[in-house]
């Protein structure tokens, strides 16, 4: 909007001077800016309908279209009202931020590769050695983003996603319109401004060049924009464009240094040549003369040419704003001049914008410890160190040394080992990622309850929880007949089987594309012997309609029980095997990064998150003392609850409210007519007098704050009550607390119309026990459950086993209470329940971190 | 980038018609206008630039209109057509000429060859013409709306083999001389243009429930080395059933229960709404027509308006009365596929 209002300002007051033009004698100066206006719109508008790709089209947005320096165009309306209308055409068509994401990543992991290959010993500087020795040409190799894409989009890459990228057929209509339209301005303008002929590009000269701008070939490039460079006397980025194609010629090693220093001398005078042409300012931020400038350092001397170089970067810089591809290519400009403070500044704003910020963290770290070791301002290297020690994960940094012992061998090697180290977890945490994505397809093809309801994701999952309630839904459904037949017959469906190798196959394509595997015999044996070996129960699977009850019983029993991984753990600890023996084998950081981009492109290719920033959250989890998360999907039951985070509280009011309204609906059916049995729900004064008169446990009166309602039989003697709350079942013996059943693990018995549960009975027993030898999911309870269990384990536990963790009955039937309906009730809570607590990416960490068989080290 | 253009048969649409037949209620039909989002409306069976004033005031003052009737060779058939159009989102297209900008206004179109060795002739009600360029944008949409005369004697009811032929005939005659003109044309800038003819035919497609007579979904033009394709879309029942048309309706039930007897899977959904549509809705005939060539790589979307179940609870009787005999349709241009 601020561009458009501030083109709706500059026709008004251009309007009085268009007025007067009549007549108008133009300088020189007026002439030349007027053409090279035209030119620069039209070869613009022009790249991007020749180019038909949508990254141009933002690219030419950025560079020349929305960057034209308004004061220093020709008055002319029609002009600007076309300018104008591109504008307004073009923001129509933009990249979508997803895609945009996504070419900048590509560019930065570039960057990062181009710098390890060239770097390979990246304590040089600790070493005292300097960076300015080191044959580092980023500037010229990779160049900026504008420059980049247009190369590789010559090499052909990209080439899977070159029709996402086209551009729509009605953006290239109107382009096509305006560029006509610019054509035509063109030819008026030449007639007004009696600019000679030869200042103006034609539509011929344009789409010849950028014909030649697309050539692969670089010495045919540069002899094609040989032949044309009279008609492009008067155009800058032309001179920019056949400077960038004679530098990378220079920068061929498999020419002769004859032929690369006679190249490299013509691309320093075309770059000269460039900015001789380019001092009409019409663009506010001129990244063509940003990267002009760092691609001519790339060809400079440090020590004689060292003004020069300074110059060069001070327009670099000065063209930079806020675009951190020229702000890291600066960067690399000032290591490789020695300039170690402003490179360190440079790199600091790389980091803080989050911009290659592994890779410009690991050179800033270099520096910062540099500076110790060499006593150049100890203390502000020690503190700057420490402060960017909290901008990355530490251990991606070059290490301090701050037991005072210099021994550079020692932190080279430390520094390489924990890279090494910190790219295997990554490895670890995408194929965890890549398993669990497998692991939801194989479970959803054999254990789907009812294929007519649609579960998400993470019902799929294997963790302790997902299975359990998965086991319970088949079992479930197994009772009803008609369901079990239906279920047996999907199962029975040969496409079933197929689609299992299917995902098999899809598996070890997978790994294939991936370039990972080594030895690939060795794990096709592998996963053969594993599908081998349970052939009988696939074949079982197949079969199940025609197998005797008691076969059938056997074949379920195992449906519910053998897992993927029982099918391919073997496989997948192979595969792992040989992508740590590559990782091994690296011997400097460029081979480090090799691998760094394997791993990226498997990522992608499968569409799995970025294993670098999952690494990076766990791990401040981790370190904030978070990991009481790791085994709990149900993170509403903490001790936040008791209102310690006013966001939990609130959250659980929420929660609570949601479920009183649930039982609501129940309470006329829950307890059947006649009976004395009550059915009590949290805010009715009933309620509010059981807790008062009848509760005679602590344990009890504390759980009010979560008892949603409570089933009072109102009895006397014999008093057994169920309190049911937002954790679960509580079963009280007169007034106390005899019992906890969590949700999770409540089934109903049809036999026996009953719920049936694991959970733990009041404590018995004398016998001490070592809670580290409890299962994880029972620690958290004891850390984290609010009473009777904190009640119990404070001061010390003092349980028994056996009855900790024990199938309990939940049998109100014959008071009355009608079981299947409490059972209904308690369903419904737990998708409250689970829709209050997304179990979205947490939940993935936390299955694939503690169900995988690949180490994370979180 | 959407566009929203649409197609309504006012039915006898006068500016101060209040009886028992007729008594728009205009509120009703701005209200419908607005909430499905129009971004230009073709109107037919509007009698006065009066009525389409009175409209255009319970639109608001985002929105312009132009009205004209057409000279026809049937005083009957003089009901005049309009655009409607919201003038946030679009304008009248301008012209660049010797003398300046020209800002091009709605016509009826009258100049155009006919070709009577083809069955030809010139049209009992001459199309309405307007170019509209959507603000924001280099393009214009260009608009044929017509409204193709029923029979010679006006009598709604009639199949007479000579009125059928005499409405293709029309529909002929609009895509092969007016529409592959207009397509084409450059006025005086570079802006790529996309044409549609919409309105009310008189035919139904054959791919909707309704019965003979039909218009053909693709009609071809030669031009020398090249077939251009004019592709017409909407395949739903626009027209309300009248009262006393059961053996109509018991026809197309048949009809419907036979093709989906012939069907492996039915939609229980879509069959409720096909049985729905046969009891209120007699014809399907309004359309749009594009050339298929040229709308390549936009993505089109067209369908009806069910304003009868969605602002009149299915009064077929009050609709008729207060709105109109027909339900408007709506055409979703998505210039980004």
């Amino acid at each position: 909007m601020t561009d458009k209002k501030k083109y709706a300002e500059f026709f008004l007051d251009t309007l009085g001077q268009i007025m007067n033009k009549e007549n108008k004698e133009y300088t020189e100066e007026e002439k030349e800016r007027a053409a090279y206006a035209l030119n620069l719109c039209t070869v613009s508008v022009s790249q991007i309908v020749n180019y038909n790709d949508i990254n141009i089209l933002e690219q030419e947005y950025e560079t020349v279209l929305n960057n034209l320096n308004l004061e220093k165009m020709p008055k002319d309306e029609a002009l600007l009202n076309i300018i104008k209308q591109i504008l307004d055409t073009v923001t129509f068509f933009r990249i979508s931020e997803g895609d945009r994401q996504f070419i900048d990543r590509e560019y930065q992991h570039k960057l990062q590769n181009a710098l390890w290959s060239a770097v390979p010993q990246f304590g040089l500087l600790v070493a005292g050695g300097k960076w300015k020795t080191m044959a580092v040409s980023l500037a010229t190799q990779v160049g900026i983003g504008y420059m980049n894409y247009r190369k590789i989009k010559a090499e052909s890459a990209f080439d899977k996603e070159r029709a996402r990228w086209r551009l729509d057929r009605s953006a290239i209509e109107q382009l096509n319109g305006l560029r006509r339209e610019l054509f035509d301005a063109a030819w008026r303008l030449a007639d007004e401004y009696q600019f000679p002929d030869e200042f103006r590009l034609t539509e011929t000269q344009i789409e010849q060049y950028n014909r030649i701008l697309m050539d692969n070939d670089l010495v045919r490039k540069y002899e094609r924009l040989d032949s044309i460079k009279d008609k492009f006397k008067q155009y800058a980025p032309f001179w920019y464009q056949f400077g960038n194609t004679a530098a990378k010629i220079s920068q061929t090693n498999s020419f002769m240094e004859v032929t690369r220093n006679r190249y490299k001398d013509y691309a320093c005078r075309h770059y000269e040549m460039f900015f001789k042409l380019n001092d009409k300012n019409m663009l506010r931020i001129d990244q063509i003369a940003a990267a002009c400038a760092l691609e001519y350092i790339d060809l400079l001397n440090t020590e004689k040419d060292a003004k020069k170089i300074d110059e060069l970067l001070e327009i670099a810089v000065a063209n930079s704003d806020g675009m951190m591809d020229i702000i890291q290519l600066c960067a690399m400009a000032y290591l490789k001049k020695g300039d170690m403070r402003n490179a360190s500044l440079v790199l600091r704003r790389l980091v803080n914008e989050d911009y290659n910020t592994v890779l410009n963290a690991q050179i800033l770290s270099n520096i910062y410890v540099s500076d110790y070791i060499y006593k150049r301002d100890m203390d502000v290297a020690y503190s700057d160190y420490e402060l960017l020690a909290t901008r990355v994960v530490p251990e991606y940094l070059y290490p301090f040394p701050y037991d005072g012992i210099y021994d550079i061998a020692k932190m080279e090697s430390t520094f390489y080992e924990k890279q090494q180290q910190l790219l295997e977890i990554r490895y670890h945490i995408a194929l965890n990622e890549f398993i669990e994505k497998y692991t939801i397809k194989y479970n959803r093809l054999f254990q789907t309850p009812d294929k007519s309801k649609s579960y998400p994701d993470t019902y799929f999952l294997d963790n302790a929880t997902m299975r359990q309630r998965r086991i319970n839904e088949l079992q479930d459904m197994l009772v009803n007949s008609r369901k079990k037949q239906r279920f047996y017959m999907s199962l029975s469906d040969d496409m079933v089987i197929d689609t299992f190798f299917d995902i098999l196959n899809e598996i070890y394509e997978a790994m294939e594309k991936s370039s990972l595997i080594i030895d690939s015999e060795s794990l096709e044996l592998t996963l053969t012997r594993s599908i081998t070996l349970k052939k009988e129960y696939m074949q079982s699977i197949s079969n199940l309609t025609n197998l005797s009850d008691v076969e059938e019983e056997e074949v379920c029993k195992r449906l519910l029980k053998v897992t993927f991984r029982d099918f391919v753990h073997d496989f997948f600890k192979e595969f792992d095997k040989q992508i740590m023996y590559s990782v091994k084998k690296c011997n400097d950081m460029g081979e480090l990064a090799k691998m760094e981009t394997r791993l990226r492109d498997f990522c992608i290719a499968q569409g799995l998150s970025n294993p670098t920033k999952k690494y990076e959250r766990k791990y401040r989890e981790k370190v904030e003392g978070k990991d009481n998360k790791k085994n709990s999907c149900r993170k509403i039951f903490s001790q936040r609850l008791l209102g310690l985070e006013y966001e939990a509280q609130e959250k659980a009011n929420t929660l609570k409210k949601c479920l009183i309204n649930i039982s609501e609906e129940y309470k006329e059916n829950m307890v059947m007519p006649n009976e004395k049995t009550m059915f009590l729900i949290a805010g009715n004064s009933d309620f509010d007098n059981y807790f008062n008169r009848r509760v005679r446990d602590d344990t009890i009166a504390k759980k009010e704050g979560s008892t949603i309602a409570v089933i009072d039989d109102t009895r006397n003697v014999m008093d057994n009550d169920l309190l049911i709350t937002t954790e679960g079942l509580i079963t009280t013996s007169n007034g106390k607390f005899s019992g906890f059943i969590p949700y999770d693990s409540v089934r109903y018995r049809k036999d026996k119309d009953s719920l049936e549960g694991e959970g733990y009975d009041k404590i018995s027993s004398e016998k001490i026990i070592d809670t580290e030898k409890l299962p994880p999911f029972m620690q958290t309870i004891l850390k984290n459950a609010t009473s009777p269990l904190t009640v119990i384990t404070a001061p010390i536990p003092t349980i028994a086993l056996k009855k900790f963790l024990s199938k309990t009955l939940v049998k109100y039937n014959s008071k009355g209470v009608k079981m299947s309906e409490l059972y209904d009730m308690i369903k419904r809570f737990m998708l409250e329940i689970d829709k209050m607590q997304p179990q979205a990416e947490p939940c993935h960490i936390d299955a694939a971190d503690k169900y995988s068989f690949l180490d994370t080290g979180l | 980038m959407i566009y929203r253009i649409g197609s309504f048969n006012m039915y006898k649409f006068q500016a101060y018609r209040s009886d028992k037949e007729i008594s728009k209620d205009l509120n009703k039909v701005a209200e419908i206008i607005r909430t499905e989002r129009f971004d230009i409306i073709a109107l037919q069976e509007i009698f006065s630039k009066t009525a389409m004033d009175m409209l255009l005031i319970r639109l608001g003052c985002n929105w312009k209109g132009s009205w004209e009737s057409p000279r026809s060779t049937s005083i009957q058939a003089a009901e005049g057509y309009a655009f409607l159009w919201n003038t946030d989102r679009i304008e009248l297209a301008e012209s660049v000429t010797v003398n300046g900008k020209r800002t091009y206004y709605p016509r009826i179109y009258n100049q155009y060859r006919v070709d009577r060795t083809k069955g030809q002739h010139t049209l009992v009600r001459n199309p309405y013409y307007g170019r509209f360029h959507p603000i924001h944008t280099f393009m214009e949409i260009r608009l044929i709306n017509v409204h193709i005369m029923y029979s010679k004697n006006r009598d709604s009811t009639s199949d007479n083999i000579g009125d059928v032929r005499m409405r293709k005939n029309e529909i002929d005659t609009v895509v092969k001389s007016i529409y592959v003109k207009e397509a084409d044309k450059r006025y005086g800038n570079n802006m790529p243009a996309y044409t549609l003819i919409l309105g009310d035919y008189n035919l139904n497609l054959e791919s909707s429930m309704a019965s003979w007579p039909y218009v053909d979904e693709i009609i071809e033009v030669e031009e020398g080395q090249r077939i251009r394709r004019i592709k017409t879309v909407q395949e739903q029942l626009t027209t309300l059933r009248r009262a006393n048309a059961q053996k109509k309706v018991q026809e197309q039930l048949t009809t419907l229960r036979r093709a989906n007897a012939q069907k492996k899977e039915i939609n229980n959904q879509e069959e409720m709404e096909d049985i729905y549509s046969i009891n209120k809705f007699a014809n399907n005939y309004d359309h749009f027509s594009y050339d298929e060539q040229r709308f390549d790589g936009i993505a089109i979307l067209a369908d009806r308006i069910d304003t009868l179940n969605k602002y009149l609870q299915n009064d077929v009787e009050r609709h008729r009365k207060i709105i109109s005999d027909h339900v408007p349709i709506v055409l979703n241009m998505n210039m980004r596929k």
